[in-house]
């Protein structure tokens, strides 16, 4: 090999892709991360669904039995009808926390995923957009099984607008895999999300009136569960699939928080990542 | 089996405790995580069910909610740490790290290894119970000391046998997303349909019938009169006891069986 065939570039983790290559646009390169992710999936996806479908269905009966013999109502409608949204929530809510969590992580640190992408003409950015989508696209999957599981079963009061129900999951999933991307991007090992249940996973599952309204608990609580997104995402879906208390004015605030939520969590997710891969 | 270790040794335990240290001082350093969450997570838990259900379900049978719920907290606990530990991260020791392999060119018994495994996952299975005791203890959810004192020992047995299943979900599965049916057939289940944290009396007939299957549900129908201090049927007590011991001898063989033939052939 002739001495002028040697790469004169090196494109290694240390030196940003961009310097080297030219970068892709940002739709294409989300879109190419996504399809990673989605190639990934599809090979073993029967066994991957049986989880995050059939388990949140399988809560949904639990609960409808279980605590709807303890609770005929809550918040002013039947308890069935009231756990939907709440199981939807669930489903969300874990799907998204371990792909953008543990999965993540295994990623970037076990496989060197985000290293190799990096060498190719995608940013750090393109990944991260990816990576939150992913978790939303996995998370509406999960969802719209269980709204069609509780409408068959009579837990859905409205008409068609429920579906509306299932693009706010995704953004709800989507806010909630910003926040696990960020402590992906500060943990130094796979067991630190070992915190992250009893800090904001369980919080999140049992104080956002998934299964028991947020106003039967003290009010610090209700402060805590306020300012996590997965309450604003069931409170939406909960007025779309009951129709009880639906005012437009709050769903768009409901909604604006989330968004908010995911430019936050998502451009601290980058800032930090950035830091540890091109230290 | 290809494994030889020096000839004219008489016991196993040395081989399974030298498998449990190894495990134990992988885990010491992790400890604060474990612990931290073995502890904060019931806590919530408890507090979240006893304000949302305590408040509407004051009574279950002839005892309070909170009675009601600790024992099946704790027999969740010891099942979901227990059989977990013996899935997910058995599974890459096994597959992934190929630990197991190393262990066996040392001087051990492919038997040591096994039961090594289900002893080390049963243990924090134990620790995990261990938590919940203390924050049962602490915020008055034990009935009866000395029942708790005497269930104990009951539900340490119980997490081998819980260890043993997901050991035999870790021989079976080929990659990670097998353990999709893990959850979905074991630990689901046991923690909605097996008297966790509702009266199981609530569910249709049959799927009463069909959760005898799940040995979470004969240790919650030990322990949950021990710890609240009920009068207690020590006839039924052997028996489920003995449903729980035959469970884990069947789930530990197939494991071992599954094992050896993926390891050796």
């Amino acid at each position: 090999m002739s001495a002028e065939l040697k790469p004169t570039v090196t494109v290694s983790p240390s030196a940003r892709p961009q310097a080297a290559l030219p970068t892709l646009g940002m739709v294409r390169g989300i879109y190419a991360f996504w399809r990673r992710n989605a190639l990934v999936w599809r090979s073993n996806w029967i066994a991957a669904c049986f989880a995050f479908v059939l388990d949140p269905a399988v809560f949904l009966f639990a609960f409808g039995y279980g605590l709807g013999a303890a609770f005929t109502t809550m918040s002013g409608m039947p308890y069935f009808a009231f756990v939907v949204p709440g199981m939807m929530g669930l489903g969300l809510l874990y799907t998204s926390f371990i792909e953008c969590s543990y999965a993540a992580f295994f990623r970037m640190e076990a496989q060197r995923t985000y290293h190799a992408i990096l060498a190719t003409p995608m940013a750090l950015g393109h990944i991260v957009a990816g990576e939150i989508l992913w978790a939303g696209t996995k998370a509406t999957l999960s969802s719209s099984f269980i709204l069609l599981v509780g409408a068959c079963f009579g837990g859905v009061l409205t008409g068609w607008h429920s579906l509306l129900a299932i693009p706010v999951a995704t953004l709800t999933a989507m806010a909630v895999g910003a926040m696990a991307l960020l402590l992906t991007s500060v943990s130094r090992r796979i067991d630190d999300f070992n915190y992250a249940w009893p800090l904001l996973v369980t919080p999140m599952l049992m104080f956002s009136g998934t299964f028991i309204e947020l106003a039967r608990f003290p009010v610090w609580v209700q402060m805590v569960g306020k300012c996590l997104p997965l309450y604003h995402g069931v409170e939406v879906m909960r007025m779309l699939t009951s129709g009880h208390n639906l005012v437009l004015e709050t769903v768009w605030a409901h909604i604006a928080y989330l968004v908010a939520i995911i430019i936050v969590f998502g451009a601290l997710a980058l800032a930090r990542l950035n830091g540890r891969i091109f230290k | 089996m290809s494994t030889t270790p020096e000839r004219g040794r008489q016991t196993m335990l040395g081989g399974i405790a030298a498998i449990w240290m190894r495990h134990y001082r992988v885990w010491l350093r992790i400890f604060w995580p474990s612990v931290v969450s073995g502890i904060l997570n019931p806590i919530l838990f408890l507090f979240a069910f006893g304000f949302g259900l305590g408040a509407v379900v004051k009574q279950v049978g002839d005892i309070s909610y909170l009675h009601f719920v600790v024992p099946g907290m704790i027999a969740n606990a010891a099942l979901f740490q227990s059989s977990f530990e013996a899935s997910i991260p058995s599974y890459t020791r096994f597959r992934i790290q190929r630990t197991y392999e190393a262990m066996l060119a040392a001087p051990l018994f492919f038997r040591e290894v096994v039961y090594g495994e289900i002893l080390w996952a049963a243990s924090k299975g134990v620790l995990s119970a261990l938590c919940l005791y203390l924050v049962a203890w602490a915020v008055d959810g034990l009935g009866s000391l000395s029942g708790a004192l005497i269930s104990f020992p009951l539900v340490a047995l119980s997490c081998a046998s819980f260890a043993s299943l997901g050991l035999v979900c870790t021989a079976y599965a080929r990659t990670y997303e097998y353990f999709s049916f893990f959850f979905v057939f074991w630990i689901t289940p046991s923690l909605l349909f097996c008297g966790v944290f509702v009266d199981p009396a609530a569910y249709p007939q049959w799927l009463q019938w069909a959760t005898w299957f799940f040995p979470v549900k004969h240790l919650i129908e030990v322990i949950r009169p021990l710890c609240a201090g009920l009068s207690v049927d020590w006839t039924m007590v052997a028996l489920h006891m003995a449903y729980i011991m035959a469970f884990m001898f069947i789930c530990a063989a197939m494991a071992a069986r599954r094992m050896a033939k993926k390891l050796f052939d």
